[in-house]
């Protein structure tokens, strides 16, 4: 079903924020199709890498490219091909659901914006919210909102920033289905940083654990849970991770 | 590029005319041109009134040499001079909320993430943006002058020859200029400040800076006397310190340089009535052209602090 091909790669990437090692020399490598789960603790650089990968960021050094477009030089084709949720979701309060949508589909140069709007609400199962103002909005339904505009203009990755973070067991439940079904539905690459081991465990096939802005771990989830076979929990084989990389 | 950029302004002006704030200004913006008519229409009627009760007062006294009325020559366009005052004192600080407001919501939500998380360049963005606020300012330009001819016809005796009516939409468009530049300056500070409340207050001393203080040391005169639409000195008289700083700072004095040109254009003064709109310019290059400088820096200038902007360093947003 998918290319086993590289679809993110990222060589020797480094990231400095004043004095702050943000990022130190990461490589990592991520296959289209896959559901990567990007772990490690506050401040490890989750954030700074996505931001690089977005083209938020420019890298202190290094290289980081998308579909085989550089980051840096090759920006506004890079974000052709990716779809973006940041940590805080926000929109324009004093717009409609469409009116917000549509903004955003057509920056992101989409043909018959008005069927793609409807289109990808109907896919969300959200058609309803259509014409309400995003003002009154519950996060839940913000995040929502949040990938139709991340997938309106049909991207080939989507980078989730704690997508789960503020959401109730509910609002977590919806929205690992959407990402489930995004993958296996519209074979989108999924790059999401998240705390949340659990839904690592339920949603992605493969992790990597960042460690002060180190890559000291990555494999897929099935040869991750084999290699740690005396740990109970991927909770437990995270911290031994953790402890490991810090020593 | 034209799509995006015209989609962007789009979507600031959609944005813009469902606030709160933008539509509470807009209101008192029209009301004051109504009011500038009606003032204005009213104090000539009443001087008018006074010199006709004059005459009898001195007929009845045995006058024989009774003055010709001096107010014969009132231009039908002074009665808006007031708008002079209301567009650098109203209209240049509605400017500058349009402009901080066309980024600072961006920042503050923290939308700009998403923005540029798009196949979007800075150069298109930032130019829909000043597409987005130079529509807006022309639609409230051009509805301000509507305004203004309508209320001109329903006075008594105060329709609009075709050159009048020339000459007030001139004046218009040279306001328009002025607050363009104001709404610039709010768009500046909206991208380069770190906080929100600096993002108006900065603008907010820039607006007192060039309505009153820069002014005053131009010309010597008290704040009052610069607030008079007809009586605006150019050069001054008032001791070495205000020649010293009128030659300093008149380059810099960018109300001056408006009230400059719309004095002739609205008529103020009896000379002014002969002239035609081209020779207003002419007369007054030096003021025209210095506006034109100023929009000009002020549209290189929000290039030049929207190019420095990082949009993850940003930390404005709640």
């Amino acid at each position: 079903m998918f290319k086993d091909e590289p679809i993110i790669e990222t060589i020797d990437l480094s990231h400095r924020y004043n004095t702050h090692n943000a990022l130190d020399n990461l490589n990592l490598t991520i296959y289209s199709g896959e559901i990567f789960g990007f772990l490690g603790h506050n401040g490890a650089g989750k954030t700074t890498t996505v931001n690089i990968l977005t083209t938020l960021l420019k890298q202190t050094s290094g290289t980081a490219k998308i579909a085989g477009l550089d980051t840096v030089k090759e920006s506004i084709e890079v974000r052709r091909h990716i779809g973006y949720l940041p940590e805080n979701v926000t929109f324009y309060n004093n717009l409609t659901a469409f009116e917000n949508l549509a903004y955003f589909a057509k920056l992101s140069g989409v043909k018959n914006v008005e069927a793609k709007v409807i289109e990808v609400l109907t896919y969300l199962n959200f058609s309803e919210v259509k014409d309400k103002k995003l003002g009154g909005f519950s996060k839940g339904m913000r995040q929502r909102i949040g990938i139709a505009q991340a997938i309106i203009h049909e991207p080939e990755i989507l980078f989730l920033d704690e997508p789960t973070s503020g959401l109730d067991p509910l609002g977590i439940k919806n929205l690992r289905e959407i990402i489930i079904r995004l993958n296996h539905e519209k074979q989108i690459t999924i790059f999401m940083n998240t705390h949340l081991l659990s839904e690592v465990a339920k949603t992605c096939t493969t992790i990597g654990v960042l460690n002060h802005g180190r890559l000291i771990y990555k494999d897929s989830l099935k040869n991750t849970l084999k290699r740690f076979p005396t740990e109970v929990s991927l909770e437990e084989i995270y911290v031994q991770m953790e402890t490991n990389g810090n020593n | 590029m034209f799509e995006q950029l015209s989609t962007v302004a789009i979507n600031e002006i959609r944005v813009l005319v469902r606030e709160k704030t933008f539509l509470l200004l807009l209101l008192i913006f029209f009301l004051l041109t109504l009011f500038s008519a009606y003032i204005g229409w009213s104090t000539k009627t009443t001087i008018l009134a006074v010199y006709r009760q004059s005459v009898i007062t001195l007929k009845q006294a045995g006058t024989a040499n009774i003055p010709s009325n001096p107010f014969t020559g009132i231009a039908h366009l002074s009665i808006f001079r007031n708008m002079i005052i209301y567009i650098f004192l109203v209209g240049s600080l509605m400017a500058i909320v349009v402009g901080h407001r066309a980024f600072i919501r961006e920042r503050k939500s923290g939308v700009t993430q998403l923005i540029f998380s798009k196949p979007l360049s800075r150069s298109s963005f930032i130019l829909g943006k000043i597409l987005g606020i130079t529509i807006v300012l022309l639609m409230l330009i051009i509805a301000t002058f509507l305004v203004s001819i309508i209320s001109s016809a329903l006075i008594p005796n105060q329709q609009l020859t075709m050159l009048e009516a020339a000459k007030l939409f001139s004046f218009y468009i040279v306001s328009f200029l002025y607050m363009f530049i104001f709404s610039m300056l709010g768009l500046i500070f909206s991208i380069i400040l770190p906080t929100e409340s600096l993002t108006l207050l900065v603008p907010m001393i820039f607006w007192v800076a060039v309505t009153f203080i820069i002014p005053e040391l131009t010309t010597g005169q008290n704040p009052v006397a610069l607030l008079n639409p007809t009586n605006i000195i150019q050069t001054t008289s008032q001791g070495p310190f205000f020649n010293f700083m009128h030659t300093v700072l008149s380059p810099f004095s960018v109300e001056q340089h408006y009230t400059t040109i719309s004095q002739p254009l609205l008529e103020t003064q009896k000379q002014f009535r002969s002239l035609g709109i081209l020779e207003i310019i002419k007369q007054n290059g030096g003021s025209f052209l210095s506006l034109m400088l100023y929009f000009f820096i002020s549209v290189f200038l929000t290039f030049y602090s929207f190019g420095r902007y990082k949009v993850t360093n940003d930390k404005i947003y709640e």
